[in-house]
């Protein structure tokens, strides 16, 4: 019990209780922290004081300078149009679908990696040899989507019921 | 067996079986919603949700007395979890037989839902093991009471509670996972009680860590000094909901809390740690009942007696002691029961349109209704303190708890948020026994007779635990 | 089932609680019942003389650091002021005359209970569970029946505070010694001296404020003055006496050195308490008022007679203590009849009701007498003992300065007399009717009590058994002074 419980897939492989994430060797770990900080810190900086020293005709008044910036293209509209908050639903349910789709990734990758190159198996498993412990580890695999998608689908069809994705 | 089950034992899932009854039968009821015709659909909900609490709830009192680490220690099932998932069950199951017909009508398959799940999330946070788990546990808490607190969402107060919630929470959401994460920088693990060596002793960042990890937690509890959105939030949510939020939500916010201070801190070298909690319990315990002198709507009145009361299980906890653990799951256990019965009177007070949370509708209770009355008395007193009610010997317990460890200064504070205190539930007492010429607040009839379950359950068990104090030894137990 | 020591407890609770299954509007019913119970409950008292000593006990809760248990006996002691309560609630339900007299039984029921488990109580926890559940039905009369509700808040905040201060000692005593099982028990456990100083604050502090001594008794006035008769009779007699109680008990019984070491600052409260109160109650046009600053006065010599740790004296305290709680029952009744008669209790407004209500006029006399101490009735008797108690003790000047209040005494009280039921008749007072038998079997047993206790004040002896094998050892284990003087 003594890696945790989410490095653990990390963990075995090296065969010590020590996981992926574990900078307690060597020396201070945060150096490269403080770095990153110091370096963003700094170019965030730079970045605000440049382009003040380096503009030439800096006093030079254009209109596209008030602006709102669209990819260089003359903005069409005012940019504090009015639309309707029925985007904000439909950009959050989106959004909500569009991360647990994402999280198919990570699962098929988990999945993957448990199967190959897991010393807790009895039998190390290759592409060729298909043992049951794999199969009954992939059926594990298969039922936690299921359930995660038909819990899903169930709200999907719930968002449906209630109008959530009629127009008006 | 063989197979997956080596990797996660069949025991990983009972132990949490509890919470996934809880969560998927949200599900179904939502899935009732979809299938079943809206009459049939409002039924079905409610009284699934009763069933699947009541199931939980057997199932986990099963499985006290087993300690267990499941997913590696991600979820732990030991005594402690155990009772504390009982009484965010408890509560889960008050919640849903308060149930008010005002503004949520419409909506109810969903409302049973989000309570099941925020009631699932509290239950998760409850067992947590690890600081991720806690941290799931309390966003699925938290995102159903941010739905929950505006669901009635023609009234004003309720928008503004839910957003107030909804960003203040956040925040504090932000905090606990900043704290964490330093947590984690610190000690390279995420696992609770793996935060702490003895042999290496404490790292500065650690400190930080904890320092801002238990902000956060307060904020949860509502502690002072971060207690200002509790009344707000009580006030604007449905009466069910407050009274789910000042009993559950405290009740996963404290076994966090618990866990963390008797497992994860270094005993007792580095009880300086515990400096906030000490700070938070104190200020709680006159902020709370300070505040609470003021108040006329029983809502607003009962958020600021629940940061005190909030304040007395920390000052318990603070010590860290044996003592201090089963003094604070016994308070929690009257305190639960008290809190819920008083806001289960306040639901038979409710008209569908009126909730009966201002003090005139309990003007001359005592003569229109004196069960009503004697309940409610029962639940003032208890928590006030006064027997005989299980807060009389909850107070006991707790101000021994600081005697014995030394702590009396807590104590005394204790003593006197308990003084002022006084005035703030015998003022409901009063205004359901004074004399009054004519009633200016008309008759209701609460839409449903429900409620009156919920006030016998926490009558009798406020005054039997009195009597029979369960100071349950394996509630004290930690799995490490 | 159970046991009928548990009974004296439980039956008062139990069918208080019951009373509200009675109909709402059947106030004679409900007078009825109250009296049959209360005269139950005087009888269940009256048994417990057969055997006492009876204990019983139910385990609370054991696993604690401290254990502590539902532990009730009978003694002497408790078993006098236990019968002292019986008597004086079954006049006051007899003479209840009130709005919605069904609730206002019940609680008086309740009162009674928390009262008995008080006095019986063997553990300290129980001892504060009933000594704060005494509170509730108080302030639920004080609100309904009382006038006004600021003299509730009063008493609820002021008791309620000793309240926790009790709580918070008997916490303590509870972590320190193991248990709180401790009342009566042969050998208790000695604390440290550190812990027991502040604990036996935290136990005065709490007696103090409801028996009560000087500067803690502001709300005692108004509380007496807003209270309904009945209720001002039993509050006035029988709970000031809980803190006289647990000076007796509890402090001679756990904190003999603490006792000591307190005796020179509460005897002189005890003083002034004597003198500020016979001074103010001169003063007073309130019949209740002045009853009320007597009490305080009164109670004062009481605290005089404990801590002079004198056998005598002790002997005193417990006549006075009975005689006090007779006396001021009979005169809050008595102001209550006046009261109900004429709607007024102003002294300066009532006059001559010896000439209309020859027998209202009698029983006002009777209690004045014994308040103001005439010889042959308890309250010179207890006086007396007391006084010569102090003497023996060695404080002659507290015997020569307790003097005074107690002339003042018989000064207020004629006052009272002179103006009330031999004054010249107020014109526009109107004439009522004399009193009904009823009204003079409520008090008649209170004065026979009087009586019997002046002529025979040695019944209260075997009472002071009980604390005054406990006052001879302190009084031994003490240095020089106290125990020199009491030879």
């Amino acid at each position: 019990m003594k890696d945790s419980f989410f490095f653990r897939g990390q963990g075995w492989s090296k065969g010590s209780a020590g996981s992926l994430f574990n900078f307690s060797q060597g020396m201070t770990p945060y150096a490269e922290v403080a770095t990153f900080i110091i370096v963003a810190l700094l170019l965030a900086l730079v970045l605000n004081i440049l382009p003040g020293l380096m503009a030439r005709n800096r006093y030079r008044a254009a209109p596209a300078k008030s602006e709102s910036y669209e990819c260089g293209v003359p903005p069409t509209s005012a940019i504090t149009t009015r639309f309707p908050v029925r985007f904000y639903l439909i950009a959050m349910l989106f959004v909500i679908f569009d991360v647990e789709a994402a999280s198919f990734y990570p699962w098929a990758i988990q999945m993957h990696s448990q199967t190959f190159g897991n010393p807790h198996l009895d039998e190390a498993a290759s592409y060729l040899s298909w043992t049951a412990q794999m199969r009954s580890l992939h059926m594990f695999f298969l039922a936690e989507m299921v359930i995660f998608i038909v819990v899903l689908a169930i709200g999907y069809a719930y968002v449906w019921k209630r109008g959530g994705f009629t127009w008006r | 067996m063989g197979g997956y089950l080596q990797y996660v034992q069949t025991l990983d899932y009972q132990a949490l079986l509890p919470a996934m009854i809880v969560g998927g039968t949200a599900v179904i009821a939502l899935l009732a919603d979809l299938l079943l015709p809206r009459r049939i659909a409002n039924g079905t909900a409610i009284l699934l949700g009763v069933m699947a609490t009541i199931m939980a709830g057997l199932y986990a009192s099963l499985s006290y007395g087993v300690h267990y680490l499941a997913f590696g220690g991600g979820f732990v099932l030991d005594g402690l979890s155990v009772v504390f998932q009982e009484i965010v069950l408890l509560s889960t199951l008050v919640t849903l037989m308060l149930f008010n017909r005002r503004g949520v009508s419409e909506d109810r398959p969903a409302y049973v839902a989000l309570v099941l799940w925020s009631s699932t999330g509290a239950m998760i946070m409850a067992g947590a093991g690890s600081l991720m788990t806690l941290f799931l546990g309390l966003e699925i808490l938290s995102l159903s009471l941010y739905c929950l607190c505006a669901i009635a969402r023609d009234r004003e107060v309720a928008k503004e509670a839910g957003f107030k919630y909804l960003v203040l929470s956040s925040t504090a959401s932000g905090f606990l996972l900043y704290g964490m994460a330093l947590l984690f920088g610190a000690t390279g693990t995420v696992t609770i009680s793996a935060l702490i060596h003895p042999a290496t002793g404490i790292h500065g960042l650690y400190a930080l860590g904890m320092g801002i990890f238990l902000i956060g937690l307060a904020f949860k509890l509502a502690l002072v000094p971060f207690h200002i959105w509790a009344p707000d939030v009580y006030e604007g949510a449905p009466l069910p909901v407050t009274a789910f939020m000042s009993v559950a939500t405290k009740a996963g916010a404290l076994a966090a809390l618990a866990r963390v201070i008797y497992t994860a801190i270094p005993q007792p070298d580095a009880h300086w740690l515990l400096l906030p909690t000490f700070i938070f319990a104190a200020a709680s315990m006159l902020v709370g009942n300070l505040g609470a002198l003021a108040q006329t709507d029983i809502k607003r009145l009962l958020a600021y007696s629940a940061v005190a009361q909030a304040g007395y299980i920390v000052a318990a906890l603070a010590g860290a002691t044996e003592l201090g653990i089963r003094s604070a799951v016994y308070y929690l256990a009257a305190y639960a029961f008290m809190n819920l019965g008083a806001f289960a009177v306040a639901a038979l007070l409710s008209s569908d349109r009126e909730e009966g949370t201002q003090l005139v509708a309990y003007e001359g209770l005592a003569a229109r209704q004196p069960l009503l009355a004697a309940a409610m008395t029962f639940f003032m007193l208890s928590l006030a303190g006064m027997p005989i009610t299980a807060g009389f010997l909850g107070k006991i317990f707790i101000l021994s708890t600081t005697i014995h460890t030394g702590y009396w200064p807590l104590g005394a504070l204790l003593v006197i948020g308990s003084a002022v205190s006084f005035y703030v539930y015998f003022k409901v007492i009063r205004a359901m026994y004074a004399r009054v010429e004519r009633f200016s607040h008309p008759e209701v009839r609460p839409p449903s007779q429900l409620p009156w379950i919920a006030v016998a359950i926490c009558a009798v068990a406020v005054i039997v635990l009195t009597f029979v104090p369960v100071m349950p030894g394996d509630a004290t137990f930690f799995v490490k | 089932m159970a046991d009928s020591l548990l009974w004296v407890v439980l039956l008062p609770i139990v069918l208080g609680f019951a009373m509200f299954a009675l109909p709402k509007a059947g106030d004679g019913i409900a007078r009825g019942t109250g009296i049959v119970v209360s005269a139950a409950e005087l009888l269940l008292v009256a048994l417990q003389y057969g055997r006492v000593g009876h204990q019983v006990s139910y385990p609370w809760f054991t696993d604690s650091p401290w254990t502590a248990a539902f532990h009730f006996g009978s003694s002497q002691i408790a078993l006098l002021f236990c019968a002292m309560l019986a008597l004086i609630t079954l006049a006051a339900a007899i003479v209840t005359n009130v709005q919605r007299e069904r609730d206002f039984m019940a609680q008086m029921l309740l009162l009674e209970g928390t009262m008995m488990g008080l006095f019986l109580a063997r553990d300290l926890l129980v001892f504060a569970l009933f000594w704060d559940a005494m509170l509730v039905p108080v302030f639920i009369m004080l609100v309904n029946w009382g006038e006004g509700t600021a003299a509730a808040w009063r008493f609820l905040i002021y008791n309620g505070t000793a309240g926790l201060g009790l709580l918070l000692a008997t916490a303590a005593y509870g972590i320190l010694a193991g248990t709180t099982d401790v009342i009566g028990a042969a050998h208790a456990q000695s604390l440290a001296a550190g812990a027991a100083w502040w604990i036996f604050v935290g136990f005065a502090f709490s007696y103090a404020v409801k028996t009560p001594l000087f500067p803690f008794h502001t709300w005692m006035p108004d509380t007496y003055t807003a209270s309904p008769a009945p209720l001002a009779a039993v509050i006035s007699s029988v709970q000031s006496k809980s803190g006289i109680f647990g000076f007796l008990v509890i402090g001679f019984g756990l904190f003999p050195q603490e006792m000591h070491r307190w005796a020179p600052l509460l005897s002189l409260l005890g003083l002034i308490a004597m003198i500020y109160g016979a001074l103010v109650a001169m003063w007073h046009d309130d019949a209740k008022r002045v009853l009320a600053y007597s009490s305080l006065s009164h109670l004062g010599l009481l605290f005089l007679g404990i801590l002079s740790f004198n056998q005598l004296a002790i002997v005193g305290v417990l006549v006075y203590a009975v005689a006090h709680g007779l006396f001021n029952a009979v005169m809050f009744l008595v102001v209550g009849y006046v009261e109900q008669r004429e709607e007024t209790r102003a002294i300066s407004r009532l006059g001559g009701l010896g000439i209309n209500n020859p027998k209202l006029g009698g029983a006002m006399m009777v209690g004045s007498m014994a308040l103001l101490g005439l010889p042959g009735l308890a309250g010179f008797a207890g006086e007396l003992l007391i006084l010569i108690g102090v003497w023996g003790s060695g404080q002659h000047w507290y015997a020569a300065i307790a003097l005074i209040p107690i002339v003042l005494a018989a000064v207020y009280m004629l006052r009272v007399l002179l103006k009330v039921v031999w004054g010249p008749e107020v014109q526009d007072l109107p004439v009522r009717p004399d009193l009904a038998w009823w009204e003079i079997v409520a008090v008649a047993p209170l004065a026979a009590a009087l009586l019997l206790f002046g002529l025979w004040p040695n019944l209260a002896a075997p009472a002071a058994h009980d604390v005054v094998n406990v006052a001879a050892s302190v009084a031994a284990a003490a240095p020089a002074t106290v125990s020199e003087a009491s030879h």
